[in-house]
């Protein structure tokens, strides 16, 4: 099984260590993978597709077809990136009529695409695909960190289409983050949006950094230790827009990467502008 | 000499009611024969008072146990084996001794024992009582044939009675057969209806009565004497055959009541094609020849020879077993209000249903009344003069459904019409109705959560009005077409008319009452006499069928054998002491006491049913329970009393009080010894004289324990109940004796706190 | 002043936005589980309700329509199975179409012209994933020119260009 690797614009532009991160996890489980060539922005579901839903379609239908090529499964790290293309996915396999209108416009530039791709987010692979038995079975440090999982709202929903189980309470993340010995404790508002999606983050900063405060605010009183979670946008919101002493946040690759013991260097750390060493204190 | 059978209970009394103390006591009377015993109400014990009976030659029983309401009827059998049934006493030392005074077991003891010598007492002046055996007709009057009616008839009419089928109009059918297609299958009314039209019209079983009314009913359940007027069709209905001529040639036009002057019918008539029975009718009114004495081209023109002008009104009588009433509802009348109705392109709920009928008078199209061309907008108003304080307070239950079906059935015929739906809430309570809703609502009629104030009269004879969206706060404003009213269900003309005549309990809107909504909700106070259908409140058709069946079941099991058997635990009334005064006729809810041939008051065993409230209200004393009469109540209350004065009289009603207390002692509740019930059948029972007789023997307090105010199961017993405990509260007061020693309480059967607290309430008042 | 009803707009919605459109019954569950109708004035019930009634001038130049964050969880918890989020992103294309799209959105959509991506890449961005061990330029549109080429035709055939007011500098 080999897959396409589906970066975004996020992790690789923003917050590269998610992308050095993700590639030594990979690497560490054996898993075969290459970078999807070519790829453009998913488009961002929140922006581009309430700007214009054909624009959306055509160019996530140009990303799909291009892992097509590949013969490959399309795999993303990004909760907005799954949902974007997931969401395009289903409808162009839902509507003959809307896959033939993108396919007209994809046949300007030489491209056309058949429907067969699965769209996968590196969390749900892990747990499926690989495993506890597997992913433990690469724990070389068990790490005791309070974790407070953000799910964050594109990973499980709508859970009509995703097929991933409930989204009321959830445990696929908390249950990855236990396979490396750490904690994921319970907080008022875990189902609570970052407020950065929709379009929200650029054009109405203020009511995203009202949203991001009251998850702070929960998870400060839980008592965590970091958050942790699937997005990379969400991990943008946290990292940027809590108060001066908020959680340090961590996308889940991160977390592996120091289950795992992979090289701390190139987790970007450094970067984050919530100090991480208190996390790296905690398991040393 | 009297059986005194005492119940240890395994140890359920015996813990705190000392048994062998009882016992010895009551021993020291050379008239008691004493008995104890672990389980009296097991083989063993039922045995033991069978054989002492017999032994002993006993003629009276007392069984000090349990509640009456736990094993009252395996003692009652157990006793009439060898006795008469009603020649026994239940002293409830259980529920309402043991069982509430575990803290104390001297107090508890001491009133065992005041319990039993006060049944001990009445069960001296007990009476055997007697059966009454009364012949009962098989044949069933049922008044309506509207979908319940005819229903009814036909259920009877299966199981082997004979009907007679009452119906005003000239067919039968009700207001069903003007209806288009029905909820929520969407299926015909007409083809659900007539397989049963002709199915009725020619069952073996049933007499049909068109143009008849019933007039008068009298006699007693199980032999109802019924005076029937048919009046006249002026058309042979033996020779009519329906082929129509007259009706073509007839010079005089009418607007067809039947339509709602949708279209026109003649002086001789059928209301609309394909009905049961196919006989023309004269209406007399229009009629030229019964105006001026000229035409007769009916008569010309008839090959039959069927059309009889000198035709006269018939009066019929009829002797039945039980009365089923299914008279069926009316639409309310909204003329001169907000509404505006006059308008003729306002139309009702059932004028909408007339024209989208495919055999109605407009084909089944839909037009505006004014002009007869097709609307461009339809607006749907629900609740018109229902869920409204100001006329009828009830919801009429069928108008939502019926309107989404309406709604969707044009927007599927008329897809670019604009269809609005101004609404309240919609209730879809019943099998598939949600669904129902949900299919409709993809359909894209605007919903409109929001009533308009009026509807004004627009330009062209379109309408207008404003009205407030709840989701949006908006006023948005609608010009329409045509306006359909979901007018408001009311009770028949023939529903209020047979309420007089039959003495039916109705409630304020004037729709029929059973004995109980829930648990028994065909009966009615009258016994033989059941209701059915939207006599009773709106419902769906599916409904009415239910109804039907099951009123059809209560009438079999009434008549089911050729008499009618019952205890004669009725009030007997002396005509020596009777002052006429009529007091307990107007009283009775049941028609039970009726004036004879010599002019005397006399009780129908067949209607009574034991309530006590005659003998209560009579002035003069002349009327008396042959059970649980006034000396009986009174020697059980001194008998009590005699034993152990410290006593409060808790004369609690066999429905509810005396069941609560029963309630309370499951549940263990406390309160104080001092309170003793009595039973009595319902608080009506409780006479002024006996609410005072008990301080005349040096009670500390009288309680009295009844129905919550509007559930009294004898319908009102416990109001007037209620009033004479105020007025003798104020005697108390005046004799010095205190008002607050005498307290009435209502409560719900199922609330045994309730009763605990009372009877704490009054012990704390009566040191 | 009392509004007309639109039911062409409304059609248009329903066909266009979801068919689910006239399901909604207006209970308010959604409004309820809404994080921006707690903080907003956006409130998701009435948003529909207007698209339900066909009120145009009440959505398009709304302010409240863009702040939904597309969290899903009306959906989720929607009685009637509505598809809100759907509903409310065509009536932002509606709105975007009419001339009401934000200034910070217009830069971020014109990213994607330039870059291929929602956000900028600079000198530093390169820098920074040197300094991780990964390759500079990512392989996606900013190490293809084919690739952002074939992107823009996409987006131009779409007319998402002019949508944005972005003109190509020659």
């Amino acid at each position: 099984m080999k897959f396409s690797m589906f970066w975004g614009c996020i992790a690789p532009l923003r917050y590269p260590g998610i992308e050095s991160s993700t590639r030594d996890v990979l690497d560490a489980l054996d898993v075969e993978y290459k970078d999807l060539e070519g790829a453009s922005c998913c488009p961002a579901p929140g922006v581009f597709r309430s700007f214009s839903e054909p624009t959306w379609l055509s160019v996530g239908a140009r990303n799909l077809a291009l892992a097509e090529s590949d013969g490959n499964q399309l795999m993303t790290i990004c909760n907005g990136c799954y949902g974007s293309l997931f969401e395009s996915n289903y409808e162009l396999r839902q509507e003959p009529e809307k896959l033939e209108e993108v396919n007209k416009i994809l046949k300007k530039v030489g491209m056309k695409y058949n429907g067969t791709t699965e769209v996968r987010h590196e969390a749900e692979v892990l747990y499926r695909d690989m495993g506890e038995d597997r992913v433990r079975g690469k724990v070389k440090k068990e790490l005791n960190l309070n974790v407070a999982v953000h799910y964050g709202c594109h990973f499980l929903k709508p859970t009509e289409t995703r097929g991933l189980g409930e989204a009321e309470k959830p445990t696929i993340l908390d249950e990855i983050v236990e396979w490396t010995g750490a904690k994921s404790i319970d907080y008022r508002y875990k189902n609570l949006c970052c407020g950065a999606g929709g379009g929200v983050r650029a054009r109405n900063p203020e009511l995203a950094k009202a949203m991001t405060l009251k998850k702070y605010e929960a998870v400060k009183e839980a008592g965590a230790d970091c958050l942790v979670t699937p997005c990379p946008f969400c991990h943008l919101q946290y990292d940027q827009a809590q108060p001066e002493d908020g959680l340090p946040v961590l996308h889940i690759s991160q977390l592996l990467g120091l289950a795992f013991g992979s090289d701390e260097k190139r987790m970007g750390f450094n970067y984050h502008r919530i100090d991480v060493t208190p996390v790296l204190e905690k398991i040393k | 000499m009297i059986g005194v059978f005492l119940c240890h209970c395994g140890k359920n009394i015996s813990t705190h009611v000392d048994i062998k103390k009882l016992k010895e006591e009551l021993s020291k009377d050379p008239g008691l024969y004493v008995v104890e015993d672990t389980f009296l109400c097991s083989q063993a014990g039922q045995g033991l008072i069978k054989d002492s009976v017999k032994e002993k030659g006993l003629d009276r029983v007392v069984v000090a146990s349990c509640s009456p309401k736990h094993h009252g009827d395996i003692f009652k059998n157990c006793v009439g084996e060898v006795l008469n049934p009603y020649m026994w006493e239940m002293a409830n030392i259980r529920e309402q001794c043991a069982w509430v005074h575990q803290n104390d077991n001297e107090k508890a003891t001491e009133k065992a024992l005041a319990l039993v010598r006060g049944a001990i007492e009445k069960v001296k002046l007990h009476e055997p009582i007697g059966q009454l055996t009364v012949p009962v007709s098989k044949e069933v009057l049922v008044i309506g044939a509207g979908i319940a009616g005819i229903h009814a008839a036909l259920e009877m009419g299966d199981k082997g009675y004979h009907v007679h089928l009452v119906e005003k109009t000239p067919i039968i059918g009700g207001n069903m057969v003007k209806l288009d297609r029905t909820f929520p299958t969407d299926d015909c009314s007409m083809c659900t209806i007539s397989p049963k039209l002709n199915e009725v019209a020619s069952h073996p079983n049933v007499i049909i009565y068109t143009l008849s009314e019933v007039e008068e009913v009298s006699g007693r359940p199980g032999e109802y004497e019924v005076k029937i007027v048919k009046h006249p069709r002026y058309v042979d209905e033996e020779k009519c055959t329906g082929c129509g001529t007259c009706a073509e040639k007839c010079p005089i036009k009418r607007p067809n009541e039947y339509d709602f002057g949708l279209s026109k019918r003649k002086a001789i008539y059928i209301p609309a094609g394909g009905m049961v029975p196919l006989k023309y009718t004269i209406n007399r009114d229009d009629c030229l020849h019964f105006r001026t004495g000229k035409c007769g081209i009916c008569v010309d023109n008839c090959v039959a020879g069927a059309i009889d002008f000198d035709q006269k009104e018939k009066h019929i009588e009829l002797k039945v077993g039980a009365i089923m009433v299914a008279t069926g509802y009316d639409q309310y009348d909204l003329s001169n209000t907000e509404y505006n109705i006059e308008h003729p392109n306002v139309i009702t709920g059932l004028e909408l249903e007339r024209m989208i009928d495919p055999s109605g008078p407009t084909s089944g199209k839909i037009i505006r009344p004014s002009d007869g061309e097709t609307p461009k907008s339809l607006t749907f108003i629900q609740c018109a003069g229902s869920r409204d304080e100001r006329r009828n307070t009830y919801c009429s239950k069928i108008c939502c459904m019926y309107t989404i079906k309406n709604a969707q059935l044009v927007e599927k015929e008329y897809p670019e019409m604009e269809i609005n739906l101004c609404y309240i809430d919609i209730r879809t309570p019943g099998k598939n109705f949600e669904e129902y809703y949900r299919r409709f609502r993809s359909a894209g009629i605007n919903m409109i959560k929001g009533m308009p104030s009026e509807i004004l009269s627009g330009e062209n004879d379109t309408l207008e009005f404003d009205v407030y969206d709840t989701a949006t706060k908006k006023l948005l404003k609608i010009n329409t077409d045509l306006v359909v009213l979901a007018t408001s269900l009311v009770p028949s003309e023939g529903t209020k008319k047979m309420a007089e005549v039959l003495h039916l309990v109705y409630g304020p809107e004037g729709f029929l009452a059973p004995v109980h909504v829930k648990i028994n909700p065909v009966d009615t106070a009258n016994r033989g006499q059941y209701i059915v259908g939207t006599a009773v409140f709106p419902k769906p058709i599916q409904e009415c069928i239910t109804d039907a069946g099951a009123a059809s079941s209560r009438v079999a099991t009434f008549l089911k054998d050729d008499k009618l058997v019952l205890d004669l635990v009725t009030n007997r009334i002396d005509p020596e002491i009777c002052i006429h005064c009529g007091e307990c006729v107007e009283g009775c809810n049941y028609s039970a006491i009726k004036e004879n041939e010599e002019g005397v008051y006399e009780v129908l065993d067949v209607s009574c049913l034991g309530c006590g409230k005659c003998a209560a209200i009579c002035p003069s004393n002349a009327s008396e329970m042959r059970f649980g009469s006034d000396e009986q109540l009174k020697v059980q209350v001194s008998g009590i009393l005699s034993s152990d004065p410290d006593t409060i009289i808790a004369y609690s009603c066999e429905q509810c009080g005396y069941n609560a207390a029963d309630l309370a002692g499951i549940s263990n509740l406390e309160y104080s010894s001092k309170v003793k019930i009595v039973k009595v059948p319902c608080t009506a029972r409780v006479s002024f004289e006996l609410m005072l007789y008990p301080f005349l023997k040096g009670a500390k307090g009288v309680m009295v324990a009844g129905c919550l105010e509007d559930q009294c199961h004898y319908i009102d017993g416990n109001i007037g109940a209620k009033e004479r405990a105020m007025m003798a509260k104020k005697i108390l007061d005046l004799i010095g004796i205190g008002g607050e020693r005498l307290q009435f309480f209502n409560m719900s059967s199922g609330d045994g706190p309730k009763f605990a607290e009372s009877a704490r309430a009054i012990a704390e008042v009566c040191p | 002043m009392a509004k007309m009803i639109d039911p062409e707009f409304a059609e248009k919605v329903a066909k266009e936005g979801d068919k689910s459109l006239f399901l909604c019954y207006q209970c308010g569950t959604c409004t309820a589980s809404c994080p921006s109708s707690e903080i907003t004035s956006f409130k998701t019930r009435k948003m529909i309700r207007f698209a339900q009634l066909g009120l145009k001038d009440d959505i398009l130049p709304n302010d409240d329509l863009w702040d939904c964050t597309t969290c899903y969880t009306c959906q989720e918890r929607c009685p009637r199975g509505v598809k809100i989020p759907k509903i409310i992103l065509y009536l932002r294309n509606l709105a975007a179409q009419a001339g009401y799209m934000a200034d910070a959105h217009k830069g971020t959509a014109k990213n994607l012209f330039i870059f291929g991506h929602a956000v900028s890449f600079k000198d530093k961005h390169e820098k920074l994933r040197k300094s991780l061990g990964l390759d500079g330029v990512p392989h996606t549109t900013l190490g293809s020119k084919k690739a952002l080429e074939d992107l823009k035709t996409i987006m131009k055939a779409n007319g998402f260009d002019s949508l944005i007011g972005y003109k190509e500098e020659k």
